[in-house]
C-alpha cells in the first residue's frame, strides 16, 4: 500500500521538476535583450554580440535549447561558467556539501529548538512560559537573519575580541574544525525555522489535546509526559513533519546570506556571485539543483508523512 | 669628448637605471619567516593578457615580475611611482623611440612543470609583449598602442621599438597591470593562463594553492634573484564577501592588514573602532586616486557655454558633500586626480579655474543669467550607485545645490552594465557622474579631454587642450613635461570640463609588526611587501 502510494507521489514530483526545470530555464530568457549586449560589454565575455549570443546557445531555436540544456543537464552536465570557465558540475560538487551541511545544522537546531519549545508552550498555555516562548518565536520569525548575523559576527568582535575563523576549514583539514565552523551560523539560520516549527507545534498540540482520546487518557489518570509525548505528541507533530519540507526551501535561500556572512564556500555564496557577475549558465545550473533538492525534499517528506499517519492515502 | 643627443640620452638612463637596481631599503636586519594573511580575490582566472580585472593582477603581483617596477617601502611617498629595474638591471633610452633593457642573469622560473626553473632570457620577454599586442580580448592593449616591435638582441638584451615618442612608456611599463613576463611553455602547454597550474612567474612567491573563494596561498621562492628576498615564508590572500565579517576578522587579528580595496585599507566608519581595539596599528593616511565627477556634454546647449559650466562648479559645495560623506577627511581633485602627488598641481595653484572650485551660488546665478539661463533650466544626470551610499549621497546633496541656482536635475539611475556600456563610455543626455578608472599616472586622467578617446566623457574637443597633452606625451624631459601637464590642468581648470568632486583620504592599516612594509595606490601588493618582513 504504501509502495503504491509512493510510486503515485513520485509520479507527481516527476512533472513538477519538469515544470520547475521550464521556469529556471525561461527566467534567465526574460530578461530583456539588451543584457546580453552588457554582459558581454561589462564583462568581456566574448569577442563580439553574435559569440555571446552563441556562447549562450541563444543562437538556437528555443525548444531546441531548452531540450539541449535539460538532455545535459539529465546527464551531469550543466554547461561552464561564463566567469570562470569552470564546468559548473564540478563547482557545485564542491560546493553543495557545504550547503547541505550548513542546511542540515540548521535543521537540526529548527527541530531541537523549535518541537520542545513549542511542547512546553501548548502544555504550560498562557503562563510566564508560554509568553516568553511566543515571544521568542515572533522575535524569531521577525529579526532579518543578516542582521543577527552580523551582530553576532560584529559584536563579540568588538567587545569580546573575538570572531568566528575566516578561514574555511574543509573536511580533509581537521574534520573537528570543519564541522564546528557550521554551528554558529546553522544555529541563526535555524532560529527562523525553529520559530516557525515553534508556533506550528504549539497549535497543533493545543488542537490535539482538546481531542476526546486525550480526555480520556487523562480520565485514566496516566501521567503528563505519558499523555502528551506518547498520546498526542506524535498526531501534532504530522503537520510539522510538513512544514519542514517548506522550512528546507526557507533554510537552503538562507544560506545566501549566511554563506557570505560566515565566508562558507558554499552553493549560497555561488549563487550571490554568479548574481554579482552575471553568470546566467550557473545561476541557471544552481537553481536547479535548488529546485531538484526542494522537490526531492517534498517527496520524502510525503513519504514519511504516510508513514506516520497510515490513513493518509491520496 | 663630444656627447651626441642620442648618447647623452643613453648614458643618462643607463645612469639612472643604475641607481634604480631593485636593494630593498632596510630599516634594521630582517627577520625570515612568517605568515601574512590579507583579504584577497578570486580572481575570474589568471592569465593577465584576457582580463583586465584586478583581482587577477593583485595575485599575480606576488608571482610575477615586470622589467621594470614600482620603487617600493616605508620611505615612498603614496602617490608618487618612480620605477626601478624588476627584471631588467639597466635600461637606455637610445632615442625618441627605442628604449633598449639588459636582463639579470640566472633569474629562473619557478620551478614548476612545463617550465621546470629553466632560465629567463629575452625570448620570454619578446614572447610576452607579442601575446599582449595580439591576442584576442585584451582589454589592456591601449597601454602597448604606442609599441611597434619588440627584439630579442641577445639572450639578455631586449630593444622595444615605438611608433611615436611616448613620455608615459616606462610608466606603463611599470603598471602592475598585465605587463608581468609570462612563460611561452605554460601557454602552449595550457593553451592559455588561466588555470592556477599555469600561475608561474619569476616573482617572489609561487602560488602554492588556489582554493576558489576560500583562500589562495603563496609560498615563498628560494629562487628569487633578489638575495635574501622575501623574508615572508608564506601569503595567505583570504577571499572573504561581507566588509563586516571581515572588520570583525581583521580587529580580532585573523588578518594583518586593513581589508578594503584597494591596498589594505580600513572604511572611514571603521577607523576608530579598529584603533581602539588594535591600539599599537600602524595607520597611513593618503589621498585616493578614485576620483569621482560631473560630466557635461560640452558639445551640446546649455553645457557649450562655459558660463554654464563655471556655474554649476560655483553652485556645488564640495566641501559641505565632502564633510557630510567622508567624515574622516577628502581632499580636491584637480583635472589630474589629487592622489598622484607627483603630478596633480594643488588647486590653489590652478590659476584662474581654481576660483570655481569655491562655494559661491550668488555667482552662480549672476553667470547663469548673463548665459541666458535667469530662470534656469531643466536637465538629467545618468549614474549608477556602485552600491556606495556615499556616493549615492553625493548625488542628491549635488542634486540639492543646482536646484539652489534654478538647475532642475533629474536623476536617472542606471544599473551598473547599463551605466557603463551608455554614460562611462560618454553615451548620455545632459550629465553623468560617476567615479573614474584609479590610474597611477597623469596621461589616463588627461586623455578624459582628448577628442575621440573613450575616457572623454564630456566630448571635449579643445584644440588648445590637445595640443598641450600631446605635447606633454612627447616631452621625454621631466621637468618639461611636468610643466605642460600643469599648463594642461590650468586650461582645464578654467574651462571646467569636469566637475571634480573631492577624492576620501585612505587609511590604510597595518600590524605593527610588519616592518619595511610602505602602503600605496594600485594593484602591486606583491611588489610593496617583497621587501617586508615580521618581528614578532
Amino acid at each position: 500500500m504504501l509502495r503504491k502510494y509512493a510510486f503515485k507521489r513520485l509520479l507527481i514530483a516527476l512533472p513538477s521538476l519538469l515544470l520547475a526545470t521550464v521556469i529556471v530555464f525561461s527566467l534567465s530568457r526574460l530578461i530583456p535583450g539588451d543584457v546580453v549586449t552588457l554582459m558581454m560589454e561589462e564583462n568581456q565575455y566574448a569577442k563580439d554580440l553574435a559569440e555571446m549570443r552563441a556562447k549562450l546557445g541563444l543562437d538556437r531555436p528555443i525548444y531546441r535549447q531548452y531540450l539541449e540544456w535539460i538532455g545535459r543537464a539529465a546527464t551531469g552536465d550543466l554547461g561552464r561558467s561564463l566567469y570562470s570557465n569552470r564546468p559548473i558540475t564540478s563547482e557545485l560538487t564542491y560546493r553543495l556539501p557545504v550547503s547541505l551541511e550548513l542546511g542540515a545544522v540548521a535543521l537540526v537546531v529548527a527541530v531541537l529548538l523549535g518541537v520542545p519549545i513549542g511542547i512546553v508552550s501548548a502544555v504550560r498555555r498562557d503562563t510566564v512560559r508560554d509568553y516568553v516562548a511566543r515571544s521568542a518565536a515572533i522575535m524569531g520569525l521577525a529579526v532579518p537573519g543578516f542582521w543577527l548575523g552580523t551582530l553576532v559576527v560584529v559584536l563579540p568582535a568588538i567587545y569580546l575580541g573575538w570572531s568566528p575563523s575566516i578561514q574555511y576549514t574543509a573536511f580533509g583539514a581537521d574534520p573537528w574544525r570543519h564541522f564546528t565552523q557550521f554551528l554558529l551560523p546553522g544555529f541563526l539560520l535555524g532560529v527562523a525555522s525553529a520559530a516557525a516549527i515553534m508556533r506550528l507545534t504549539r497549535t497543533q498540540l493545543l488542537e490535539v489535546l482538546r481531542q476526546d482520546y486525550v480526555r480520556t487518557a487523562w480520565a485514566k489518570g496516566l501521567r503528563e509526559r505519558w499523555v502528551v509525548l506518547k498520546h498526542s505528541l506524535k498526531n501534532a507533530l504530522i503537520p510539522v513533519v510538513t512544514i519542514l519540507g517548506i522550512q528546507v526551501a526557507q533554510i537552503l535561500s538562507g544560506t545566501v546570506i549566511f554563506e557570505s556572512i560566515f565566508g562558507l564556500p558554499g552553493m549560497g555564496r555561488y549563487l550571490f556571485d554568479s548574481i554579482t557577475e552575471r553568470d546566467y549558465p550557473a545561476i541557471q545550473g544552481i537553481n536547479l539543483v535548488v529546485v531538484t533538492t526542494v522537490v526531492a525534499i517534498n517527496l520524502l517528506v510525503d513519504l514519511v508523512y504516510a508513514w506516520l499517519d497510515p490513513r493518509i492515502r491520496y | 669628448m663630444r656627447l651626441s643627443r642620442r648618447r647623452l640620452l643613453a648614458l643618462g638612463g643607463l645612469t639612472l637605471a643604475g641607481a634604480a637596481a631593485p636593494r630593498p631599503a632596510r630599516a634594521a636586519t630582517p627577520k625570515p619567516g612568517g605568515v601574512f594573511r590579507f583579504r584577497g580575490y578570486t580572481p575570474p582566472h589568471f592569465d593577465p593578457h584576457l582580463t583586465a580585472s584586478y583581482t587577477t593582477m593583485i595575485n599575480l603581483s606576488l608571482t610575477h615580475s615586470r622589467l621594470i617596477k614600482h620603487k617600493a617601502g616605508p620611505n615612498v611617498k603614496p602617490g608618487t611611482f618612480e620605477y626601478e629595474g624588476d627584471l631588467a638591471e639597466l635600461w637606455s633610452q637610445q632615442d625618441d623611440t627605442t628604449y633598449v633593457f639588459k636582463l639579470r642573469k640566472g633569474v629562473k622560473w619557478h620551478a614548476k612543470p612545463p617550465v621546470n626553473g629553466r632560465e629567463l632570457t629575452a625570448e620570454d620577454v619578446k614572447y610576452t609583449f607579442d601575446r599582449f599586442q595580439t591576442i584576442k580580448g585584451n582589454a589592456n592593449q591601449h597601454m602597448m598602442a604606442s609599441l611597434a616591435k619588440v627584439d630579442a638582441v641577445d639572450k639578455y638584451t631586449v630593444k622595444f621599438t615605438l611608433s611615436s615618442p611616448n613620455a608615459w612608456f616606462l610608466d606603463f611599463l611599470s603598471n602592475p597591470v598585465a605587463l608581468c613576463i609570462v612563460p611561452r611553455e605554460a601557454v602552449e602547454k595550457f593553451t592559455d593562463l588561466k588555470s592556477a597550474e599555469a600561475v608561474i612567474g619569476t616573482g617572489p612567491w609561487v602560488l602554492d594553492k588556489h582554493e576558489p573563494k576560500v583562500k589562495t596561498t603563496f609560498v615563498r621562492n628560494p629562487e628569487y634573484f633578489v638575495k635574501g628576498a622575501p623574508s615572508i615564508e608564506r601569503v595567505e590572500a583570504i577571499d572573504f564577501p561581507d566588509p563586516a565579517s571581515r572588520f570583525a576578522a581583521f580587529i580580532t587579528g585573523q588578518l594583518d592588514a586593513g581589508p578594503e580595496f584597494p591596498g589594505m585599507m580600513l572604511r572611514h566608519q571603521d577607523v576608530k573602532t579598529a584603533r581602539e581595539k588594535r591600539p599599537n596599528l600602524r595607520v597611513v593616511t593618503f589621498p585616493s586616486n578614485v576620483m569621482t565627477h560631473v560630466g557635461m556634454r560640452v558639445d551640446t546647449a546649455p553645457f557649450k557655454d562655459i558660463r554654464v559650466r563655471q556655474a554649476l562648479s560655483l553652485a556645488l559645495d564640495r566641501k559641505g558633500i565632502a564633510e557630510a560623506t567622508l567624515p574622516l577627511g577628502s581632499v580636491r581633485n584637480p583635472p589630474v586626480a589629487a592622489g598622484l602627488a607627483a603630478w596633480a598641481l594643488p588647486v590653489e595653484q590652478l590659476g584662474e579655474g581654481a576660483k570655481f572650485y569655491e562655494y559661491n551660488p550668488k555667482e552662480a546665478k549672476r553667470l547663469l543669467k548673463e548665459a541666458g539661463h535667469g530662470n534656469g533650466f531643466a536637465t538629467t544626470l545618468t549614474y549608477n550607485n556602485y552600491q556606495s551610499q556615499e556616493l549615492i549621497d553625493a548625488v542628491q546633496m549635488a542634486v540639492k545645490f543646482w536646484k539652489d541656482v534654478g538647475v532642475e536635475v533629474t536623476v536617472v539611475e542606471k544599473p551598473y552594465a547599463a551605466y557603463f556600456a551608455s554614460a562611462y563610455q560618454g553615451k548620455y543626455e545632459g550629465m553623468m557622474m560617476g567615479p573614474q578608472f584609479p590610474a597611477l599616472d597623469p596621461y589616463n586622467f588627461l586623455a578624459q579631454y582628448l577628442p575621440e578617446e573613450p575616457k572623454n566623457q564630456s566630448h571635449v574637443n579643445d584644440p588648445v587642450l590637445t595640443d598641450m597633452i600631446l605635447n606633454s606625451t612627447r616631452a621625454l624631459d621631466e621637468k618639461k613635461r611636468r610643466a605642460l601637464v600643469h599648463d594642461a590642468q590650468r586650461h582645464a581648470a578654467k574651462q571646467v570640463y569636469y566637475l571634480r568632486i573631492n577624492s576620501q583620504i585612505y587609511y590604510a592599516a597595518l600590524d605593527p609588526a610588519l616592518k619595511n612594509f610602505g602602503p600605496n595606490l594600485g594593484y602591486d601588493y606583491g611588489g610593496r611587501l617583497m621587501a617586508a618582513w615580521w618581528d614578532r
